[in-house]
């Protein structure tokens, strides 16, 4: 993605939420706090810390570059198939204060074989290391993907996956799929059934 | 049923999962048995939003043979339950919430509200073994776990409804989500009192 297809699509994210929120209502609310996408091989486009996103324009974009100490610089020069970012604060992510063990098959597809805490910043790299959503000691998490659309889905689906964690709890709690299982499934997802959308035609 | 409409209300009925929250992206399926050989299925990884009628796919039944765009991955599934409940035309296989928050507990649901006992056809719906996905034992586990209802959930992964027709199916799914989340709120009034 160039620095002008970033800018675009930065612009365009709170109407996208907004839009494609309605149909997942059930699982939970999910503010997003803040977006990096990548731009061009060597930078990336990051939005404003503390004002609202439905209220940002281009001047309140900031560009940094690929190496830096920020932990959006870091997940984007280590993961260089990831191209979005997202800070969030979600009604049930929140809550969750250990690692959630793979307890849905979509879960384990889309997020990675479980979702870790981390307790600080410097661990935030470890923790997403082979999956796509951790949760911080402060409650809000980060989620990423190859594209904000993916961003977004592993979002909603850490939402989905915590209050399943949390509401088991009353029923006995959730029961975890077996750990190679749950790995297999996400392999089978990057490598087969993700690239369907584009070859099944 | 015509072919032509069959399609016309898979495709429909698709991105009426995504709207209704019943599924995310490209997740879940859903068929219609058009005659006692065949049933026209949604295609496998397509998001539904741009899927059009055409690219629904005819499937017999009985040998799971198929012409052009491959048919959704649990084809199996949808098969097994119009061999084995030869009356149902619709199935729809979701990843619904509250579903599958009872699913990843293992758990069956014990329907409390007498309507919703009418409507899905049993005072417990039953949960079928954790399997992997489109593996021979989650079809013949699942259809088990039916059995004479109208719906099963699947350990750590969904639910599966049934119907005789779309309309149906989609009552039975809505009722399923409903009662899941009253048995939930039961445990919770057992467990902390109100």
């Amino acid at each position: 993605m160039n620095l002008q297809s970033a800018q675009l699509q930065l612009l365009g994210a709170h109407q996208y939420f907004e839009t494609q929120s309605a149909g997942y209502q059930t699982w939970g609310k999910v503010n997003f706090l803040r977006i990096a996408l990548r731009a061009g091989k060597d930078q990336i486009l990051i939005s404003h810390p503390d004002k609202p996103l439905s209220e940002q324009t281009l001047a309140d974009f900031q560009l940094l570059p690929l190496r830096g100490e920020t932990f959006y610089q870091k997940i984007f020069f280590w993961r260089s198939g990831i191209n979005a970012v997202l800070l969030t604060y979600q009604e049930y992510a929140s809550q969750v204060k250990e690692t959630i063990p793979p307890i849905l098959d979509d879960q384990a597809q889309l997020l990675g074989v479980n979702v870790r805490i981390a307790r600080k910043e410097i661990d935030i790299l470890c923790t997403l290391f082979g999956r796509y959503a951790t949760i911080l000691g402060n409650g809000q998490s980060i989620c990423i993907g190859n594209s904000l659309e993916d961003a977004f889905v592993a979002a909603q689906l850490l939402e989905k996956t915590s209050k399943a964690f949390i509401e088991a709890k009353v029923l006995g709690g959730a029961k975890s799929i077996n750990i190679i299982e749950a790995w297999a499934m996400q392999q089978f997802y990057l490598l087969k059934y993700s690239k369907e959308a584009s070859k099944n035609k | 049923m015509d072919i032509r409409e069959a399609r016309k209300i898979v495709c429909s009925s698709g991105q009426r999962l995504v709207r209704e929250g019943l599924i995310a992206r490209t997740w879940g399926n859903v068929s219609i048995k058009v005659n006692d050989r065949q049933m026209i299925i949604t295609p496998s990884g397509r998001k539904y939003d741009e899927l059009t009628p055409e690219d629904m796919v005819l499937v017999d039944i009985y040998t799971l043979k198929y012409e052009g765009i491959k048919p959704s991955s649990e084809l199996k599934l949808h098969c097994e339950i119009y061999k084995t409940r030869p009356h149902i035309r619709s199935v729809i296989h979701t990843h619904q919430m509250y579903a599958s928050i009872v699913a990843a507990a293992q758990k069956g649901v014990e329907v409390i509200n007498p309507e919703h006992q009418r409507i899905l056809g049993g005072k417990v719906i039953r949960s079928a073994p954790y399997a992997l996905p489109n593996s021979r034992a989650i079809t013949v586990d699942t259809a088990k776990a039916i059995g004479s209802s109208n719906a099963a959930l699947m350990a750590n992964h969904g639910a599966v409804c049934i119907g005789v027709d779309m309309e149906d199916t989609f009552h039975v799914a809505k009722t399923l989500e409903a009662a899941c989340e009253a048995f939930i709120e039961h445990k919770k009034h057992q467990k902390y009192g109100s």
